[in-house]
């Protein structure tokens, strides 16, 4: 399984759709928002033009009244004029300054008499200037063409605060509207274009999980969620077609394998009683062709032994790919076992000049196949020997708790740690096989054996610092089988 | 311009208008706040102030003026020494010095579109359009309308509201 599997399916559900009613409700929004606030800066905008005209307009009855009024200094007609803008409420404060800036008339709105008058004067040229909470206006009254006097209007910018109070809260009121409208017709139009997905990501989920190649999933008739239907069909008729080609290679592998195994070991055994009737008959008849003819037929005689070995490992093979791998279990003493082992292969630990050194406080009984035992030893002392370097084999049996412990320990080339969990699969070897022959089956094998008898085998090694193999076993594999299934599941690949 | 009627100071005072200097500016600035009839103008488009009798204003209001048009039109500025001498005028100062014969000048003016200005007292409730007078310190006029209207004059409703007093 890849990581973030079935596992995360039901985490991944309200995300798609949490996604989907993010992206259209914050787009709506945000598209709004920029709407409103180009609306409410236009207005503003367009609204401080207005105001600016309107006391413009103002400023300008009054100076076209009050010409007279400056011309000949009549501060009471002139004041009498300027009250005129009572009518204006927004309108705070008007002086009427002579070009020497002396104040020849005002006015002042009630409720701000006591209020400071403006910060500064304006620069000459400006007309009007927004201050904090003020719109300061300067409107010139002349006569003949000649400024006469000044007239400064200031107006308060409550009109203007209020508006844009008034528009904030529209903004805002509308915002919230559009929002849960989006948000509650997103959550109801997201569906189209999540359950689709959605089903495909559930019938993923049924299909790597059951192994069901045959599953189909209803695609949308058009649109990329449809084409990701259909491809994802495509791809499981694909999956389901190689996946029968396999089985079906698979099957005619192993039917092949039991036949050719089967029809190979036939001659096999008439062939090893010949020749070790010859060996008798040698051995009895004396002459000068004795020691020629023994030592040929001993190297005639082990090479069929080595034949029937891989023979029997090719038939053992055929027996657990189908299931038939049945054990006999009897009781039985593992030390025994494995001391009758190392004094049969005596022969081949002296080829490859390994010493065996055996550790043992005494007889470990158990109940096991011992033929199959037998076969596991073997194999883990041939490949000690195979791969020793002519190094000392260390062989350590020990009892720990409900459990037999068979540790084979060499101190040969080692194996790479990428290569230890591969070693014990099927065809798989850690070297090459121009130095070292062999199928790549024997620990597979193995692994088998001590599995089925509720075990566990495990390598710990260094490359050039040898290699040690852990075999595990339950006394009584009947007693502890939960156990040894546990076992099994944690340490399958 | 910084003269325009503004308050005038005593003549011992050491800065500010002296009086007349006033007076000349406001005779002036009526000259935009009256209308005359179309046919004032007929014979040339200048505006003429006569100044009749005495002048008192010691050559101030030619200062003051000369040069300057009101209305679009330039001003021109005569000195009469009797209203005998009168041709043509929009408006006219009569002098103090011609306070024993106003009635007389009055009546010579009767009918004309003529602004009649004086600072002779009583200058307006005698017949006479504007008489400049003193408050406190500031020059004042009256107008009388009656009189503005038989000379086919319009007044501005502004030049009414800044007068002292305007008599029907």
């Amino acid at each position: 399984m890849t990581p973030g599997g079935p596992n995360d399916g039901p985490a991944m559900r309200p995300l798609l759709r949490k996604q989907l009613l993010w992206l259209s409700v914050v787009t709506s929004s945000t598209a709004l928002l920029l709407a409103c606030a180009a609306f409410v800066a236009y207005e503003v905008v367009t609204f401080r033009e207005a105001m600016v005209r309107r006391l413009a307009t103002d400023g300008e009855v009054v100076a076209a009244n009050s010409t007279a009024a400056v011309l000949f200094r009549d501060a009471k007609s002139a004041t009498e004029t300027l009250s005129a803008l009572r009518a204006e409420r927004a309108i705070m404060r008007v002086e009427l300054r002579l070009p020497d800036g002396s104040l020849l008339a005002q006015y002042l709105r009630k409720d701000v008499a006591d209020a400071p008058p403006p910060s500064a004067e304006l620069p000459a040229g400006v007309e009007h200037r927004f201050e904090r909470d003020r719109l300061v206006l300067v409107q010139p009254i002349t006569s003949e063409g000649t400024v006469i006097a000044r007239l400064v209007l200031q107006s308060d910018l409550h009109e203007r605060d209020a508006r844009i109070r008034r528009y904030l809260l529209i903004t805002a009121l509308i915002l919230m509207a559009a929002f849960i409208t989006g948000f509650v017709l997103s959550r109801r139009l997201q569906h189209r274009i999540s359950e689709p997905i959605l089903n495909l990501v559930r019938a993923a989920r049924t299909v790597s999980s059951q192994k069901d190649f045959a599953l189909r999933v209803n695609a949308a008739p058009d649109g990329e969620v449809g084409l990701l239907g259909k491809t994802f069909n495509e791809m499981l008729d694909t999956i389901e077609h190689q996946d029968a080609e396999l089985r079906r290679a698979v099957a005619a592998r192993d039917d092949f394998l039991s036949i050719a195994s089967h029809e190979l070991r036939t001659p096999l055994t008439p062939l090893q009683l010949q020749v070790q009737k010859l060996q008798m008959v040698v051995r009895r008849a004396d002459g000068d062709l004795a020691p020629r003819v023994t030592s040929g037929l001993e190297v005639m005689d082990r090479q069929v032994v080595r034949l029937i070995t891989l023979v029997n490992r090719l038939l053992d093979i055929s027996r657990i790919t189908s299931d038939r791998l049945d054990l006999e279990r009897e009781p039985m003493d593992l030390t025994g076992l494995v001391r009758e082992v190392i004094k049969r292969s005596q022969q081949e630990l002296q080829r490859a000049g390994c010493e065996v050194q055996l550790h043992a406080d005494g007889p470990v009984m158990g109940v096991w196949d011992k033929t199959r035992l037998d076969q596991v030893f073997t194999n883990l002392l041939s490949n000690a020997s195979k791969y020793g370097a002519g190094k000392p084999i260390r062989v350590v049996i020990s009892q720990e708790g409900g459990h037999a412990v068979l540790c084979i320990q060499d101190q040969g080339i080692g194996i790479a740690p990428d290569d230890q969990a591969r070693i014990f699969q099927r065809f798989e070897r850690a070297v090459s096989t121009n130095n070292y022959g062999g199928f790549g089956l024997g620990l597979w094998i193995v692994r088998q054996i001590v599995e089925a008898s509720g075990g566990r085998i495990t390598v710990d090694s260094q490359p050039g610092k040898g290699a040690t193999f852990r075999v595990q076993l339950p006394l009584d594999p009947a007693a502890s089988s939960t156990r040894a299934s546990t076992t099994f599941q944690e340490h399958s690949p | 311009m910084a003269l325009y009627g503004l308050p005038f100071r005593p003549a011992a005072a050491d800065n500010g208008p002296t009086e007349y200097q006033v007076k000349a500016a406001f005779l002036y600035n009526f000259g935009k706040f009256v209308e005359w009839p179309a046919d004032a103008f007929s014979s040339a488009p200048d505006l003429i102030i006569t100044v009749v009798g005495d002048d008192p204003f010691d050559g101030t209001l030619e200062r003051l003026v000369g040069g300057k048009s009101v209305q679009g039109r330039p001003i021109v500025i005569r000195h009469v020494r009797s209203v005998a001498e009168l041709v043509a005028t929009h408006i006219a100062f009569v002098s103090r010095s011609e306070a024993p014969h106003l009635t007389e000048v009055l009546k010579t003016l009767t009918g004309h579109p003529v602004l009649t200005v004086s600072d002779i007292p009583e200058f307006a409730s005698r017949g006479g359009a504007i008489e400049l007078g003193l408050e406190q310190n500031r020059v004042r006029f009256t107008i009388n309308l009656k009189a503005a209207e038989q000379a086919r004059l319009t007044i501005s409703s502004q030049l009414l509201k800044v007068a002292r007093s305007v008599r029907q």
